[in-house]
């Protein structure tokens, strides 16, 4: 049988080459990180990935056939489009799962907390949520600029979510302080569909899945386990360890470079100049959204730094 | 398969059925490439393991103006332009990348692959568009962490890549000197090399190039790798190599780099100096400039099996 690259090139369809190679592509990529199976299936069994599949093509399948039949140039090529859309896909898909449940979520936590007040039923943006020293005219801006605010809400992170029970102190924390500085920028009320948004991008950006990183296939908690890094206190540690796991493999392999050239950098990481910049970008830019500027920064950093060469 | 029948691989197999691409762009894909890029077409541009489409906004020989099409529409970013399924010309909507414009070597254009309903040479004519509707800019990215910074640093490094395609490095050109340094006499090259007095003291003179297979004969006489003396050939005829970069002979350089197990730009080295070198076997290197375009199309007949 001929192979799924000289089938999409030859008839243009996914036929049943591709199909066999889409199913082992997916059974590749949810046996090495931690993806939840379609609703309705406890496991990633064949017909939990046929499934996955259908959805995938259901929703994009005129444009990942597309994409495949113009972008590949042989078999090889094929694979990473293909693997690079199923992961995509399973990202978006586990990303758009635990949103109506943050959402209740927020509105409890909202209304436990004196910070925060709910414009009364009645008046413009009834139900919308503003800061209880603020104005509570509803808010009509910029998105982007919501997003900016909660960047730029430094020191917190959540790299574990919980789907059920109360909602443990640190990840209520940095919860409400986003949403905090999030409704201190809009200067009004805000629906808590849009709070919700801007809240779980802020977080998702740095953990997408929120159970470790995409990409590595160990154990990262192995790290730290076996090794004991003397006179590092256990704070500085556990935010250490919380960014390293954030990290995804590029990120570590580069962080212990990103004071050389910009073409020592391209070379360890067989990148080209904004690939490798963006990498760059987004070591620091995780760094920045999980620490504050206090006197444990550098600590952390030095603490990261080791993780990162111990266990790049 | 086994499992045909269940109404999940049913529905499955249907929805592959209706993912197909269109005939015309299956089409397309196989199709000679005879014509020059005209503005407002898409091309897919290859280099090495780089792909990408372009919308090519001017065309001069020898360079094309254009912008880098994805289809993932999604993740871009406000530099790019999202426009209409119905005006794209491949029946879907996709983002042309308007910011990242770059004036690229011609070499790279591999095939056509559409054209689009795109009056892009009429100035404003994407601001023509938003404004009716029919096209829109991609969302403001606030953080280096989103998916449209990475879709975005990608494309740029493809670009990069494309704007610095060479098949041919600038050429020594000492081969001639390398020769007479030897003091290997002219009948003996012309003997290596299987020519005519001519045609050796052309190669002395510098200028015709030598062939892989000549190469190979003179390396042990000049004490030399056969490579080190290919790439010591004088340049190729700038209308020659300017003639191979048109897409036109992309398709026969790359069966020639697949027959050959080569790379792509070996390939089009080989082709550039084995159409010069049959041109100058036969005129002797010194008559009227020979027409390239049937000296290439009996090159690669000769070369590639099947073909002659």
């Amino acid at each position: 049988m001929r192979g799924a690259y000289d089938e999409l090139r030859a008839t243009g369809e996914a036929g049943e080459a591709t199909l066999l190679l889409l199913q082992r592509l997916v059974r590749q990529v949810v046996s090495r990180a931690s993806f939840p199976p379609p609703e309705g299936y406890g496991a990633w069994n064949a017909d939990a990935v046929d499934e996955f599949l259908l959805e995938l093509f259901e929703a994009k399948g005129p444009k990942v056939v597309m994409d495949c039949f113009l972008g590949a140039t042989d078999e090889g090529s094929l694979e990473r489009l293909l693997l690079k859309t199923i992961r995509n896909f399973l990202i978006d898909q586990a990303k758009s799962r635990p949103t109506g449940k943050l959402r209740r979520r927020l509105d409890r936590l909202l209304g436990e907390d004196p910070r925060f007040a709910q414009v009364p039923s009645g008046a413009p943006g009834s139900g919308w949520w503003h800061l209880s020293d603020g104005d509570a005219q509803p808010w009509q801006g910029d998105p982007g600029a919501l997003e900016l605010a909660a960047g730029a809400v430094r020191g917190v992170s959540i790299t574990q979510w919980n789907n059920s029970g109360p909602t443990p102190r640190p990840v209520k924390h940095a919860l409400l302080a986003v949403a905090e500085g999030v409704l201190r920028a809009a200067g009004g009320a805000v629906a808590i569909e849009v709070v919700t948004r801007v809240v779980e991008r802020r977080f998702a950006l740095i953990a997408p899945l929120a159970v470790g990183s995409l990409l590595e296939e160990e154990s990262a908690q192995a790290a730290v386990a076996e090794t004991d890094a003397p006179g590092a206190d256990l704070i500085v540690r556990e935010l250490a360890q919380e960014i390293y796991d954030v990290l995804d493999p590029q990120e570590r392999a580069l962080l212990p470079h990103l004071g050389k050239p910009p073409a020592e950098q391209m070379q360890v990481l067989e990148l080209g100049r904004a690939q490798t910049r963006l990498v760059a970008g987004r070591v620091a830019e995780k760094v920045r959204l999980m620490t504050a500027d206090d006197e444990e920064r550098d600590d952390v950093a030095l603490e990261l730094l080791r993780l990162c060469m111990v266990h790049p | 398969m086994d499992r045909h029948n269940s109404p999940t691989q049913q529905r499955l197999l249907a929805a592959l059925a209706a993912s197909a691409v269109p005939d015309a762009i299956r089409d397309a894909m196989h199709a000679p490439v005879t014509a020059a890029p005209a503005a407002g077409d898409i091309w897919r541009a290859v280099w090495d393991a780089n792909v990408l489409l372009l919308l090519v906004l001017d065309y001069r020989p020898g360079t094309v103006k254009a912008a880098p099409v994805v289809l993932d529409v999604d993740d871009v970013d406000e530099e790019a332009l999202i426009v209409d399924a119905a005006l794209s010309g491949l029946k879907l909507a996709f983002a042309v990348w308007l910011g990242l414009e770059r004036t690229l070597p011609e070499r790279v254009l591999e095939r056509k692959i559409t054209a689009t309903a795109l009056h892009v040479d009429t100035p404003g004519w994407d601001s023509t568009l938003i404004a009716e509707g029919r096209a829109r800019r991609g969302r403001t990215v606030t953080s280096v962490l989103e998916a449209a910074a990475e879709n975005r640093a990608v494309v740029e490094d493809k670009l990069e890549a494309f704007e610095h395609a060479r098949w041919i490095e600038a050429s020594s050109g000492g081969l001639g000197k390398m020769i007479k340094d030897s003091g290997i006499p002219v009948k003996q090259v012309a003997a290596l090399l299987q020519v005519d007095l001519p045609r050796a003291l052309a190669v002395i003179r510098g200028q015709v190039p030598v062939i892989a297979e000549q190469a190979e004969s003179l390396a042990p006489a000049l004490g030399l790798d056969s490579q080190r003396i290919l790439a010591a050939n004088p340049a190729p005829p700038a209308e020659l190599a300017a003639y191979l970069d048109q897409p036109q002979w992309r398709a026969q350089v790359r069966r020639l780099a697949q027959q050959n197990d080569q790379s792509e730009t070996r390939a089009w080295y080989d082709a550039a100096f084995g159409t010069w070198g049959l041109a100058a076997r036969q005129t002797g290197g010194t008559s009227q400039p020979p027409a390239w375009e049937e000296r290439l199309k009996r090159f690669f007949a000769m070369s590639l099996r099947g073909t002659a």
